[in-house]
């Protein structure tokens, strides 16, 4: 069942009183329970989707197409009404989590306003709940913790914290976007396992947001390739991971499983040229340009979606590509 | 031919509260011509003071580092400079916004290479990076991270170094765009017999272009050796835990 509906959304932006097209007729359901990886480059438009979920696009942002939550309609609500839903219906947590968090403010009190906002307790009925959650994503110490401020701890501490706020409400859904990009290898490891755990005992659908692919496997069901703010394939891991049929997905996929070594004389595949232009409306595919199975066609419409089978979907013209 | 040997290199730092904190403990290794050498280790290990100090921007306490045999304290500075390059994690953060990816390749010609007219090596190097003529008079807030980071490459091996020490190159880039960028150091390291610090902490990338690994954790070196040989058979436990961790095994 869905628990998100996202339909024909687009997103444009003013520049120099030019549209600059950020998200492109993307229609995505999120199912309850569900844990889907959005994936894509800087610009594909994956944070801007989700943003609108939560009504935090910039002000000049024109956003067309409808966004239901649980039969809600969550555009144009007022801030009052987004409050009620943001962190206590759906959580986002963030790329860089220092920046997330208040630095003049102790973790403690950054945990305790959320339960007091949303359930109206007192901050010292919500304590408990706050350290039992630090607990929860694995922070020693937790009673010592909650009385710290944000430098005092590591970054992927702090990611750890900004997770705890994003559970603390136990949300229908939670929001990940590049929720391990500016931390080390091992402990991004340890966050994904994180997000795994909660995922799996709390029932939580979560939302991926990355550019890696090699982060999604063991967080996520089914995954969503965005390019150029269209959606270019979807399907479940095992689709994608093992029978991608979209050129831009493989290329993302051995982007992502680098093997080998340079002495081999093999470079490592990778896409050459760079994303295209969000100023200019696209007349046919946008992959086009970096594209080496292209053809004529594909730059001169904008491709249908094909079926590859049950889950899986893709919008190339070259439907011989396996 | 050896390039760089660092000797018992150790580094402390005081805090505010006269604590005496060691950063890089008793740290030796030597990096050949040609090669290109990892080191590896989390945030806070101590990484990037090692490159600080063989670029003389952090001074140390013991040891010592010779260039081509000689103390680096005691080699030219501008000729030291010329052949010692650096590349740094955040390819916007490292270019100065109010100049013209021109004047930024440029700068070192200038500075380095007492060269007046810089025209065609800034044009030739900003070619050699996959860039051209159209991005010369624009400003690094013009251009993507990717591309931003080959200007910071072109501007490195303008003077032709024979080190070019590499700081967390492709963190901060896409991983689509990470492979350009490598691809583009493997090149410049085959054709001009370029040695490479290669400093990360993706085990993915470092097995795939570093000959030799060096990890680090909590300053000091704990295991180094011949790629392949360390990723099949880790001794340390630090190691294994970091390739048990990063998507390798």
């Amino acid at each position: 069942m869905s628990l998100l509906k996202i339909e024909n959304l687009s997103v444009q932006f003013q520049v120099d009183g030019q549209p600059l097209y950020a998200v492109r007729d993307v229609t995505l359901h999120i199912n309850k329970g569900e844990s889907v990886a959005i994936v894509g480059e800087s610009g594909s438009g994956k944070s801007q989707i989700f943003h609108s979920v939560l009504g935090l696009n910039s002000a000049r942002a024109t956003i067309k197409g409808e966004i239901i939550y649980a039969d809600q309609s969550l555009l144009n609500q007022s801030e009052t009404t987004l409050n009620t839903i943001r962190g206590r219906h759906i959580s986002l947590i963030m790329q860089d989590a220092i920046s997330s968090l208040n630095p003049y403010l102790k973790i403690g009190l950054q945990l305790t306003e959320v339960l007091e906002h949303h359930y109206n307790i007192s901050r010292k009925a919500a304590k408990p709940q706050a350290i039992a959650m630090l607990k929860r994503v694995h922070i020693d110490q937790p009673e010592k913790r909650f009385d710290s401020y944000p430098h005092e701890l590591s970054g992927g501490m702090l990611q750890r914290v900004v997770i705890a706020m994003a559970v603390l409400c136990r949300p229908k859904l939670m929001i990940a976007d590049e929720p391990t990009t500016a931390l080390d290898a091992p402990i991004q490891y340890e966050i994904i396992q994180l997000l795994a755990d909660i995922h799996q005992q709390e029932k939580t659908s979560i939302v991926l947001i990355t550019h890696d692919l090699s982060l999604v496997s063991s967080l996520c069901q089914r995954i969503v390739v965005l390019y150029a703010g269209r959606i270019i394939e979807s399907g479940s891991v095992n689709d994608i991971m093992t029978q991608a049929r979209h050129p831009y997905t493989k290329a993302l996929l051995s982007a992502a499983f680098i093997s080998g070594s340079y002495r081999d004389k093999k470079p490592l595949q990778s896409i050459q040229g760079e994303p295209p232009n969000p100023m200019l409306k696209d007349q046919g595919c946008a992959f086009y340009p970096r594209c080496q199975y292209a053809r004529d066609q594909c730059k001169q419409a904008i491709p249908d979606v094909y079926t590859a089978s049950l889950q899986h979907q893709v919008a190339c013209f070259r439907e011989d590509i396996k | 031919m050896t390039l760089l040997s660092v000797n018992n290199l150790s580094i402390h730092f005081k805090s505010k509260s006269k604590h005496r904190i060691t950063a890089i403990k008793k740290v030796s290794f030597e990096l050949k011509k040609g090669e290109i050498v990892g080191l590896v280790g989390e945030s806070g290990s101590g990484k990037s003071t090692i490159a600080s100090a063989i670029l003389q921007l952090q001074p140390f306490q013991h040891g010592q580092i010779l260039w081509k045999g000689e103390d680096i304290s005691a080699v030219n500075q501008q000729d030291y400079r010329k052949q010692v390059q650096l590349i740094f994690q955040s390819p916007i953060d490292a270019l100065n916004p109010s100049m013209t990816i021109r004047q930024a390749i440029g700068e070192p010609v200038k500075n380095l290479l007492d060269v007046k007219d810089s025209g065609q090596r800034v044009l030739d190097a900003l070619k050699s990076v996959g860039l051209s003529e159209i991005h010369l008079n624009r400003y690094p807030h013009e251009l993507s991270g990717g591309q931003c980071q080959r200007v910071n490459i072109a501007r490195a091996m303008i003077v032709q170094p024979e080190l070019l020490v590499c700081d967390e190159p492709v963190s901060a880039l896409d991983v689509s765009m990470q492979a350009q960028i490598i691809n583009l150091l493997v090149k410049l390291q085959q054709q001009q017999g370029l040695s490479l610090l290669f400093i990360s902490h993706d085990l993915k990338v470092v097995r795939y272009l570093c000959d030799r690994v060096m990890v680090i954790y909590k300053g000091e070196i704990v295991e180094s050796g011949e790629t392949q040989r360390l990723y099949a058979d880790p001794q340390h436990e630090y190691t294994q835990h970091l390739l048990d961790h990063s998507g390798v095994r």
